[in-house]
């Protein structure tokens, strides 16, 4: 039987706010520290502890909230969403359940290679609450315990909850990676995955146009994906899934309840885990430990202030004051502020948006890739990259050696002249190549005959030779010289 | 808005709680819980729709901390109370049993 099936994609993200303290204690979120040595009494849920807001973590919220359009909720307040587990010391969880920070904002994708470009996704709220501990299972699985460590317990995240607007695995992965982009702009969040700094849950179902109306398949929320990759392709995987088991079953989304399945990266697949409690289970009610907190329009002025360029902004710059192709504006700001502050410091200097563009992008980029640095660290500064690039532009380095000038300036961290000089490149003054030319056209006689034929292409035979006479011959100022000294018919 | 008249379950209730209840306890608890729902539920009489939710007196307070870190307990003291622990962690009854992989 053939349906139409569109996939419907919504996404809950956990991002681990950049702050040095936990969300209502003083203890350290640094990653990576000795198990249970950043706890006190308010993270251990030892009886009596008061927790206290951390005014941070609010501003962080809030300037996330403003980066995705959302509308900043007034009047704030924490919940607590009860259920037991060994990592959760308080058997609740402080969280925000009726009034979250931030509600109703979006995001558009932006994607110039796809059509999915300019589609906008509704972000249905972010609220702020606290993390869980670590358990660490039985490796063995010989029945041995579970091990507990709370350094991780109490700090502070923010779930952003997207719509169920997407589409496709490839559109989860382009809404992810514009939501990176903003949240390392921001310096909200260091975002890196395998810390658990990003986390991402995905809820997928198919709507299904069949001859008895639409339908749709029960949703199935995806746990363990950690890149953006796996999101993909556990999106895909899930819907093709879901396609086969409708058609086995015909079970649809009100005659079966909701379901959690791990994805496993290495098969490929994913796996059931569990049905879905109901919501209602967790019993949210107001934490009677803390109060409502109130964010007015001049505290939302002040963050918002601090909000520069964001990436989409960035890219429409990058095309209307530097002439870059949507591609190119895409690539350098996929890499982040910094790599596109050095793009423009150079370009405003060079004048050829273009030209900088290409040499980042084939270049810069392909060593940085390779030594695994980051352009913070990078070994020609923009100035010297400047100075390189009018090198080119002036024809005071020719094209033909260009790339391994750069490759000598970048190992060697050292200017345009002194990488041309390592390397021996001199330019030749008029004379030199005079000299050279006249020589090149005087041994090859029958080269001449053959071009004065009409075999124009044999010209490049007198260009490398007289390269190999001298390397330091640019092949545009020999080309030209020798058309000037070939006898006329 | 009236709070939907869907009844409580003692058993189901006990179960999230993780309170263990006799079967003869069960009556008993579930008509306390009735009856506690139906006084607080005498608020639903007034005509409420014009009034926002109430959260707390002390609005306006805002009270927070600056994100500067305080020091943290000494491990051993964190873990003092701990039915079980290898010195570093907590150590509780295996979460997936062996049966369960
Ligand atoms: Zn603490």
């Amino acid at each position: 039987m053939s349906v139409k099936a569109t996939i419907i994609v919504g996404l809950e993200v956990h991002v681990q706010l950049a702050t040095e303290t936990k969300l209502f204690c003083g203890c350290a979120t640094a990653f990576g520290a000795s198990p249970n040595t950043q706890t006190c009494p308010v993270c251990i849920g030892a009886p009596g502890a008061l927790p206290v807001l951390n005014r941070k973590a609010l501003k962080l919220a809030i300037k996330t909230g403003l980066a995705l359009n959302c509308e900043i909720e007034p009047n704030t307040h924490w919940d607590r969403k009860n259920y037991f587990y060994p990592d959760l010391p308080k058997g609740y969880q402080i969280s925000q359940f009726d009034r979250p920070i931030c509600r109703k904002g979006y995001l558009d994708l932006i994607d110039p290679q796809s059509v999915s470009s300019g589609r906008r996704v509704n972000i249905e709220r972010a609220h702020l609450e606290e993390d869980a501990g670590k358990s660490s299972h039985d490796e063995t699985m010989q029945g041995g315990p579970t091990k507990i460590d709370f350094n991780r317990a109490g700090t502070p995240l923010l779930e952003i909850v997207t719509q169920p607007d997407l589409r496709s695995g490839h559109e989860a992965k382009t809404f992810l990676n514009e939501l990176k982009l903003i949240l390392s702009s921001l310096k909200v969040s260091d975002c890196n995955m395998q810390e658990g700094s990003l986390r991402v849950d995905a809820n997928v179902n198919l709507s299904l146009a069949t001859q008895e109306g639409n339908q749709a398949t029960p949703i199935v929320e995806i746990k363990n994906l950690n890149s953006f990759r796996s999101v993909e392709r556990a999106i895909e995987f899930e819907a093709e899934r879901q396609l086969q088991q409708w058609n086995k079953d015909g079970m649809t989304i009100d005659q079966a309840p909701k379901q959690t399945r791990g994805w496993d990266d290495s098969k490929g697949h994913t796996v059931l885990q569990r049905i879905k409690e109901d919501s209602a289970d967790y019993r949210y009610f107001p934490d009677p430990d803390l109060v409502v907190i109130r964010t007015t329009q001049a505290d939302i002025e002040s963050i918002q202030a601090e909000i520069k360029s964001l990436p989409a902004e960035r890219r429409q710059i990058l095309m209307s004051r530097y002439l870059l192709p949507a591609y190119d504006a895409d690539v350098l700001v996929n890499q982040g502020d910094t790599f596109v502050d050095f793009f423009e410091t150079v370009a405003d200097q060079v004048k050829d948006g273009k030209l900088v563009s290409n040499w980042l992008q084939q270049e810069l980029l392909r060593h940085l890739n390779a030594t695994q640095t980051d352009i913070q660290a990078c070994p020609v500064n923009a100035n010297q990259f400047v100075d390189f690039l009018t090198h080119i532009q002036t024809n005071q380095l020719d094209s033909s050696r260009a790339k391994d000038v750069f490759e000598q300036m970048m190992s060697d961290s050292v200017s345009v002249e002194q990488a041309m000089k390592s390397l021996g490149i001199e330019n030749l003054d008029s004379e030199e190549l005079t000299a050279i030319c006249q020589r090149v056209l005087d041994e090859n006689p029958e080269i001449i005959a053959q071009i004065l034929k009409g075999n124009t292409k044999a010209i490049g035979n007198l260009i490398g030779k007289t390269k190999s006479l001298n390397k330091n011959v640019s092949p545009s100022q020999a080309r030209e010289q020798i058309l000037k000294m070939l006898p006329k018919h | 808005m009236g709070r939907s008249k869907k009844k409580i379950s003692a058993e189901h209730t006990s179960r999230l709680a993780r309170i263990e209840l006799p079967p003869s306890q069960i009556p008993v608890v579930q008509s306390e819980l009735e009856s506690l729902l139906d006084f607080v539920g005498r608020i639903e009489q007034l005509d409420l729709d014009s009034v926002e939710p109430f959260f707390g007196i002390a609005i306006d307070a805002n009270p927070m901390r600056t994100d500067r870190q305080e020091t943290s307990c000494d491990r051993t003291d964190t873990l003092r109370n701990a039915p079980q622990t290898d010195g570093e962690s907590f150590l509780v009854p295996p979460v997936f049993g062996k049966q369960e992989s």
